[in-house]
């Protein structure tokens, strides 16, 4: 209970100095309302619900493969929503807002689907390592072909660039709507399934012996994390590796089982990115350096120190 | 082998002929006017010499490192020396703008040495999947340092992308002219130690009763190996899965004896790489697809296929 109530009060603190602080200290003048309600709130919502929903996708995603190396960016699913979205964009068709998400989801499944038969051929959760690398190749297809896309596309290069690099700068309540489309019901479902992803994580065949079906359930898994990774994606941009800490302190913090620390992942990968956001408009004021490159270069950081570290393995 | 050598040499020459043709201007090779000559003097031909200099570069590159650290997944590209040469590149050319381009080499083999060390400490006594694993992440985080740097100099952006997927476009006679010597001093030096390169299949107790010193000859190619990988992402930025596939390509052709594989795989990465571009500048024409993007389109597939042969880490 003490760790809910500690984590409680830094998000909300994240979320006041997030909103307020920063403005009246810089200018030393009163917020205008419009700025207040059109940009600071948006923006901190968004926030706190992209953080939510990679945090919610990382762990899911790392009970499936059973996995701690796995999170929708290192699994290269990130980069396929990416890529889809940066076509839909780049190529002056007709979505946006809600709309997005049609090519977002579909790229978030063509990489989950992408995955599934590399996990056949590479004869799955016998050797990890190997899964993970696979994952982070299908990354950098995608983005290489992410690239192409940006330079066939002249008109907006700059702009994708920037999208590409992930931020929460300039969203408005459009993107709101999208994460609290895509958050809340996988929220509810991925809690009713809860206990049953719960003894996936113990193994196959503990699973069939309590009477689940393991790849229906998995399939249901990895749909949810489909759906999460595309709203996240579509508003802010490829953010990688929250779906990788966030877990990981969660389960340090909170307990191994899903049931003591999903929730507490949820709340801490929102907590996280508000703060992250508070960063990147601190460090280079009064510009703004984009969220996803803070998350990139510690979250990378992070990932050299856990693969390093394997060396049980060998 | 020497059927083998002039197959592919033919096939490299047939595709030269087709990418010195191949782009917006057209014109026959033995009849040109003075316009097409200027053309072909200035642009083309410089271009596809540095394809037949780059080749064997990115192949000595992947081949050393993969039998020094005995571990046929590792080349310069996936274990992260490539990422942290084009940062050091990148840095160059943002920082120092005024500097000749000839010294941003000597800056990508600095670049590369870090990642090199960072390799050294961490990688030791690893099995070769966890190895490029690791080698992945630092890959990782070199290159997230660079979209870092891309996004606090933004007006630099076009140019410092199309630097950093690895294009042929724009090179000039000074290109061949740096690549030439180097290239033919480091290609005869190992091929004139191949027989010690050899013996790295070796334990290292075999190696000492065969008289060679291994922590000396491994650091010594090691270095060789970092520069030359160094020296093509200095000269074309980093092109990635020519430097571990066609080493792995020449191996399934002739066997393991290095002094067979270094000529093969420096005939399949000149093949590559000159199908690549000529690829690029043909297929969405007149936009160019930058060499970098097309390797990796056909490089990812064929690592997965390598990946599927390792069970357990070990590979079969």
């Amino acid at each position: 209970m003490k760790k809910w109530i500690i984590l409680g009060i830094i998000l909300s603190v994240g979320i006041f100095l997030d909103l307020y602080f920063f403005h009246s200290f810089a200018f030393g003048e009163e917020l205008p309302k419009e700025i207040f309600w059109e940009v600071r709130i948006p923006r901190v919502i968004v926030s706190a619900l992209v953080g939510a929903s990679l945090s919610l996708a990382g762990i899911l995603i790392q009970g499936l493969t059973r996995n701690p190396l796995s999170s929708p960016s290192v699994l290269g699913i990130n980069s396929f929503a990416a890529f889809f979205v940066c076509m839909a964009i780049g190529f002056g068709s007709t979505f946006s807002g809600l709309g997005l998400l049609v090519p977002g989801f579909l790229g978030t499944i063509l990489g989950a689907v992408s995955l599934y038969f590399l996990a056949k051929i590479l004869q799955g959760d016998i050797y990890p390592e190997r899964l993970i690398l696979a994952g982070i190749c299908q990354g950098f297809l995608m983005a290489s072909l992410t690239n192409l896309v940006v330079i066939l596309d002249d008109s907006n290069t700059q702009g994708l660039l920037f999208w590409l690099l992930g931020g929460v700068d300039g969203k408005s309540w459009i993107d709101v709507k999208i994460l609290f489309v895509t958050f809340f019901p996988c929220l509810i479902l991925s809690f009713l399934k809860m206990k049953n992803f719960d003894v996936l994580i113990l193994g196959d065949d503990m699973a069939k012996n309590l009477g689940l079906k393991p790849s229906s359930l998995r399939l249901f898994g990895f749909f949810i994390c489909s759906v999460l990774v595309a709203g996240a994606v579509v508003t802010c941009g490829p953010l990688s590796f929250i779906g990788l800490i966030v877990p990981h302190l969660a389960k340090k913090i909170a307990g191994d089982s899903l049931k003591r620390a999903m929730l507490f992942s949820v709340f801490l990968g929102a907590t996280l990115l508000v703060y992250a956001d508070l960063i990147s408009r601190v460090i280079q004021f009064p510009y703004e350096t984009p969220v996803g490159i803070i998350s990139g270069v510690a979250g990378a950081l992070y990932f050299l120190m856990l693969s390093a570290r394997r060396r049980v393995y060998a | 082998m020497l059927k083998k050598t002039l197959i592919l040499l033919t096939l490299c020459l047939i595709i030269s002929v087709m990418s010195l043709k191949a782009g917006v201007l057209k014109f026959s090779l033995f009849n040109m006017s003075p316009d097409d000559y200027l053309v072909f003097y200035t642009i083309r031909l410089p271009r596809t010499i540095l394809c037949w200099l780059l080749g064997p570069l990115l192949a000595l590159s992947g081949a050393i490192l993969q039998s020094i650290t005995k571990n046929p997944l590792s080349s310069p590209d996936i274990l992260g020396i490539n990422a942290a040469s084009s940062l050091a590149g990148l840095m160059t050319l943002v920082y120092f703008p005024g500097l000749p381009y000839s010294y941003l080499p000597l800056f990508t083999f600095a670049g590369g040495m870090i990642a090199f060390g960072l390799i050294f400490l961490l990688g030791r006594r690893m099995s070769p999947v966890s190895l490029a694993l690791t080698g992945v992440a630092i890959h990782i985080l070199f290159s997230s340092i660079t979209s870092m740097v891309v996004s606090i100099n933004s007006l630099q952006m076009q140019a410092a992308l199309s630097w950093l997927t690895g294009s042929l476009w724009g090179k000039s006679w000074d290109h061949v002219t740096l690549a030439f010597i180097p290239t033919l001093i480091i290609l005869g030096m190992v091929l004139l130690f191949a027989r010690n390169l050899n013996l790295h299949q070796f334990s290292d107790d075999t190696m000492k009763n065969l008289g060679s010193r291994p922590n000396f000859s491994r650091l010594f190619f090691f270095i060789i190996s970092v520069f030359c990988g160094s020296l093509a992402v200095g000269l074309m930025g980093p092109v990635g899965f020519v430097s571990l596939l066609s080493p792995q390509a020449a191996r399934y052709l002739v066997g393991n004896d290095l002094k067979k594989v270094i000529p093969i795989a420096s005939l399949i990465a000149v093949f590559w790489l000159l199908f690549a571009d000529f690829l690029g500048r043909v297929i969405l024409q007149p936009i160019e697809v930058p060499v970098g993007i097309i390797t990796s389109i056909i490089g990812v597939p064929c690592f997965f296929f390598i990946l599927s042969r390792f069970k357990r880490g070990i590979a079969q």
